[in-house]
């Protein structure tokens, strides 16, 4: 076990910079999730970290030593694959032994770790197989038990889980976080899924274009996010941004026909906002509540008589639709507002769940 | 620093890539130079050489031989390539279909290719001996198409039909593999568009699967005339007396009045042709 | 295309493929059938021998069982005390083997050799120049592979001279062993390129996640060629082998234009070459010493069929 620390790593192809200067400190047993849309540079950093990659500045350190110029296999890591990446020619038991073969570790200890990993990933029927024989699943599991089996100082993870169904996908998150609780391996998972990055994660790494924007546990992301971006790429559905101007005089703000009084909102800075500044309005869908249910918040930001636009069932919850202004806004509500389209119902916010935006950088104002 | 998996990846490159670079360079590429450099010399079996310039391309240029064994590659070349391309189409077009033990037939079909020439060489020759042979009974007594029987291997002139002949049976095959390839990847609902719009099953044909093929084709051809120009035991051991380019370096080399250094110049002159048919080669059809 | 056949389509189409069949297979049967018959059924156009004869085969594979006839007073010396158990021998041997005016089994032997070294070093210099032309960058690569094509192309009948010139020069061609080590080099040049063509092409297929997985694993880049690589080219790698086993098998000009004075090493097509000059007397043996070249072909083509058509890295990685 060790961590990992990222000092301003860069990485181009030709004049592309896909990496542009990252900056990480994992800790020893962390289970870090780097998470962002296709192409923020996540998984490139993630094979830079393994030695697949060059790197053309900046710093990888495993533990105590820098390991730049080190070859994949002299790093002592272990990686789950994309797209599993199993020997075609080996059975599942060759495949997950094979890199614990090469450390000079006892054949009993081998058996031990291969029927402990086969227990733990339901394996053990399939040891004899061969991956073409396998469900998508298997060899999914079958990876991961090749990778956990050896006793590596950081395991990486490569988006194991896209290609799987949405079911399976959700045992294996499960089955994942189980598997850490019990191993407390420094793990580095890199998703696309920000669900995945929620539900796994000790910490987050939100990523773009190359860039970090932003570090943090799952609660401090949903709660706390940096700027736009972030809060918008967390969370399903994502945040309303509500466009809205602040009026110094008044000290509030309008949106639309609304207005959101700035002493509804004490921690955040008004003398930092300038008169007419544009601002986004950040509420989470789960925070309006409905007002013949709420739990009695006190000085609640209320909007009374929303026309329901559309109403979509999921379930236990259902999401709302109604307008502020122009700009559509989705609630969640659940079971016990019935409502139908056309509806006129009073919702409520806790203001202390009201995120403002700097329109123009998208920065948070806080 | 910054391309250290990269250097590595160098040397390893150039470590595997030596023992080959080695074999070709020393024994194919050399001696390509060395071909042309003694094309100038009169050179002798033991290896003798005496700097003659130009003299031996003035002699092949003044040499009946030369000319003779030019129009025999030339018809060599034209019916073989047309030969094995058409055969390789139809046979093709056959097995695209599906019948009962088609992958037998695809097997037997390929077994002429992969023969040794020397195993089916002798068997050609005994089909077409004029005492036993199974085509001389067929022409005379069978069909009557000819009055007597002829030793059609003995005649350079009726020799060279059998040779295209041969070659055409032993080498279709290869050309049959490329085309199926191609016409195994032609999306079906291109010919039923096709059948929808009006087309039978010849129409179909012409404008859906020749178009198609039209490149592998191209390439076959290509290469054929390539493979053939350089063709030695297929034709030397056939009938000796059908004189393409090769056998006739062969025979101004090694056998008769030994002249190595005329048989190198020839060899140069059969380089320039096949250099340019291996750039049309290169410039259209390996662009795609 | 599954569109409806007539039935007229139907029997044509049968009747074409067997056309094709026959003209592929002809020559064989013929070949076959000669080889059992008695010099008198030669000319009989039937493919089918009037009497199963099979001298042909048990004189060039050497177990004829025939009774030489020893001259009288070569018998009477036998028959002397005088002479012990080996020089009985001796005699005897010289007499009996006369009769075996070609030793199939010796150049079948030596074509074998040859090919097999031929193939087994060519596969093995080939596999790794395809894999750095393949999967490796370095400068000068696409140089190289440019003129492997280049070289695949241009053949041996170029060659003929300046080989054997400078075999002459380096004094290779005076010796046996010389001559047989220019001529498996030579070998090595007209396989070479078409092996590092086909092993390229097939190496390009394999998902490089592969080595990236057993690199992690722990392997070097090298330690995962061996690991990984080479167990899942094994039909290729035999197909391969084949390939150039054949080449060797086949070729006729270097062997003649090297091996013409050593009897004792003709290759195959070399000897049958050179011995079967009257033909109108062995018909039979010739046809017997085609179908027993052609038997080793028939075998590994066979083989390798079985090969190619299993497997390969089916389910390593998701598609």
């Amino acid at each position: 076990m060790a961590q990992v620390t990222l000092k301003n790593l860069v990485k181009k192809y030709d004049e592309d910079i896909i990496v542009k200067g990252i900056n990480l400190e994992v800790r020893d047993g962390e289970f870090i999730v780097l998470v962002g849309p296709s192409g923020c540079g996540k998984s490139t950093t993630l094979r830079m970290i393994a030695g697949l990659e060059d790197i053309n500045e900046g710093s990888v350190s495993i533990g105590e030593r820098q390991v730049n110029d080190l070859q994949p296999h002299l790093r002592n890591i272990a990686m789950v694959f994309q797209n599993y990446a199993l020997y075609p020619h080996k059975t599942v038991r060759e495949n997950i032994i094979f890199g614990l073969k090469k450390t000079r570790v006892s054949k009993e200890l081998i058996q031990e770790r291969l029927s402990t990993i086969a227990t733990m990933l339901q394996l053990e029927e399939l040891l004899d197989r061969k991956p073409a024989d396998l469900s998508g699943g298997q060899r999914q599991r079958v990876a991961m038990g090749r990778a956990l089996v050896r006793d590596a100082d950081v395991y990486l993870f490569d988006e194991p889980l896209s290609n799987l169904d949405a079911k399976l996908r959700h045992h294996m998150r499960t089955e994942i976080a189980k598997i850490h609780q019990t191993m407390k391996t420094t793990s580095i998972y890199v998703t696309h899924d920000q669900v995945e990055a929620m539900t796994l994660g000790d910490r987050v790494v939100v990523m773009q274009n190359g860039l970090i924007e932003q570090v943090g546990t799952p609660m401090e992301i949903y709660l706390d996010p940096v700027n736009v971006f972030v809060a918008t790429f967390i969370g399903s559905p994502s945040m309303n941004l509500i466009p809205a101007t602040y009026n110094k005089a008044e000290d509030k703000i309008n949106l639309a026909e609304l207005s959101l009084p700035m002493s509804m909102l004490p921690d955040i800075g008004a003398e930092r906002l300038a008169d007419g500044q544009s601002i986004l309005v950040g509420i989470r869908p789960d925070f309006f509540e409905d007002k013949r249910f709420a739990n009695s918040i006190e000085n609640s930001w209320m909007l009374s008589e929303q026309e329901i636009q559309l109403v979509e069932p999921l379930g236990f919850d259902k999401e709302v639709s109604f307008m502020i202004g122009e700009q559509t806004i989705k609630a969640r509500l659940d079971l016990r507002s019935e409502v139908n389209i056309g509806d006129k119902i009073t919702l409520e916010v806790d203001p202390s769940r009201i995120l403002l935006f700097d329109a123009e950088h998208g920065r948070r104002v806080s | 620093m910054s391309d250290f998996i990269a250097a590595q990846e160098s040397k390893l490159g150039y470590r595997m890539v030596a023992p080959a670079f080695l074999v070709i360079g020393l024994l194919i590429i050399y001696p390509i130079f060395f071909n042309v450099y003694l094309s100038f010399f009169d050179v002798q079996l033991n290896g003798e050489k005496s700097f003659v310039g130009a003299q031996n391309y003035s002699k092949l240029l003044s040499d009946s031989g030369f000319y003779d064994s030019l129009g025999t590659t030339l018809i060599y070349l034209t019916g073989t390539v047309i030969g094995t391309t058409v055969l390789g189409l139809a046979v093709a077009l056959l097995l695209n279909e599906d019948f009962p033990f088609k992958n037998t037939v695809r097997a037997i079909v390929l077994l002429p290719y992969f023969a040794p020439v020397i195993s089916v060489v002798f068997g050609w020759q005994f089909i077409f001996d004029p005492v036993n042979g199974v085509y001389n009974h067929m022409m005379v007594e069978v069909l009557g198409w000819s009055a007597e029987r002829r030793n059609l291997i003995g005649e350079p002139d009726s020799a060279i039909w059998v040779v295209i002949i041969f070659d055409v049976w032993k080498h279709f095959p290869i050309a049959f593999l490329l085309i199926l390839a191609k016409l195994q990847s032609i999306p079906r609902d291109q010919y039923e568009a096709a059948a929808i719009d009006g087309y039978g099953a010849w129409g179909r044909f012409v404008n859906v699967t020749l178009p198609e093929c039209r490149f592998v084709i191209a390439t076959v051809v290509l290469l054929r005339l390539i493979w053939n120009l350089n063709r030695f035991e297929d034709v030397y051991l056939l009938a000796p007396n059908v004189e393409t380019l090769p056998i006739y370096i062969y025979y101004q080399a090694f056998t008769g009045v030994i002249d190595q250094g005329l048989a190198a110049a020839i060899s140069v002159v059969q380089l320039l042709f096949l250099s340019g048919l291996i750039w049309l080669y290169v410039k259209k059809v390996l662009k795609w | 295309m599954s569109l409806k056949r007539t039935n007229f389509q139907r029997v044509f189409l049968l009747g074409a493929v067997l056309l094709v069949l026959m003209f592929s297979i002809f020559p064989f049967i013929q070949i076959l059938s000669t080889s059992l018959k008695y010099q008198v059924d030669w000319g009989n156009p039937s493919l089918i021998p009037a009497q199963i004869n099979l001298d042909a085969y048990k004189e060039l594979l050497g177990i004829s069982t025939e009774e030489i006839e020893l001259p009288e007073t070569i018998k009477i010396m036998l028959d002397s005390p005088a002479i012990s158990e080996e020089q009985r021998a001796a005699i005897v041997k010289k007499f009996k083997s006369n009769a075996n005016v070609f030793p199939f089994g010796r150049y079948m032997l030596n074509t074998f050799v040859i090919a097999t070294l031929t193939a087994l070093l060519s596969t093995a210099i080939a596999t790794f120049a395809a894999y750095a032309l393949s999967r490796l960058k370095f400068k000068g690569r696409s140089a190289f592979s440019n003129m492997v094509l280049f070289v695949y192309m241009v053949g041996g009948v170029l060659l003929m001279v300046p080989l054997y010139q400078m075999s002459v020069s380096v004094g290779l061609a005076s010796s046996v062993t010389g001559t047989l080590i220019s001529l498996l080099l030579i070998y090595l040049v007209q396989t070479l390129p078409v092996a590092i063509y086909m092993l390229g092409n097939y190496f390009r297929t394999i998902p490089f996640s592969l080595e990236e997985a057993a690199m992690i694993d722990g392997y070097s880049r090298t330690e995962a060629i061996f690991a990984i690589i080479i167990p899942l080219s094994r039909p290729m790698l035999l197909t391969v082998m084949i390939y150039c086993f054949v080449i060797a098998w086949n070729e006729y000009l270097f062997a003649s234009v090297f091996l013409k004075q050593y009897h004792d090493f003709h290759t195959l097509p070399l000897a049958l070459q050179t011995l079967f000059t009257s033909k109108n007397a062995i018909w039979d043996r010739i046809m017997a010493a085609s179908m027993l070249t052609l038997l080793p072909v028939i075998i590994a083509f066979t083989v390798a069929n079985r090969f190619i058509s299993s497997g390969g890295t089916e389910g390593g990685v998701k598609e």
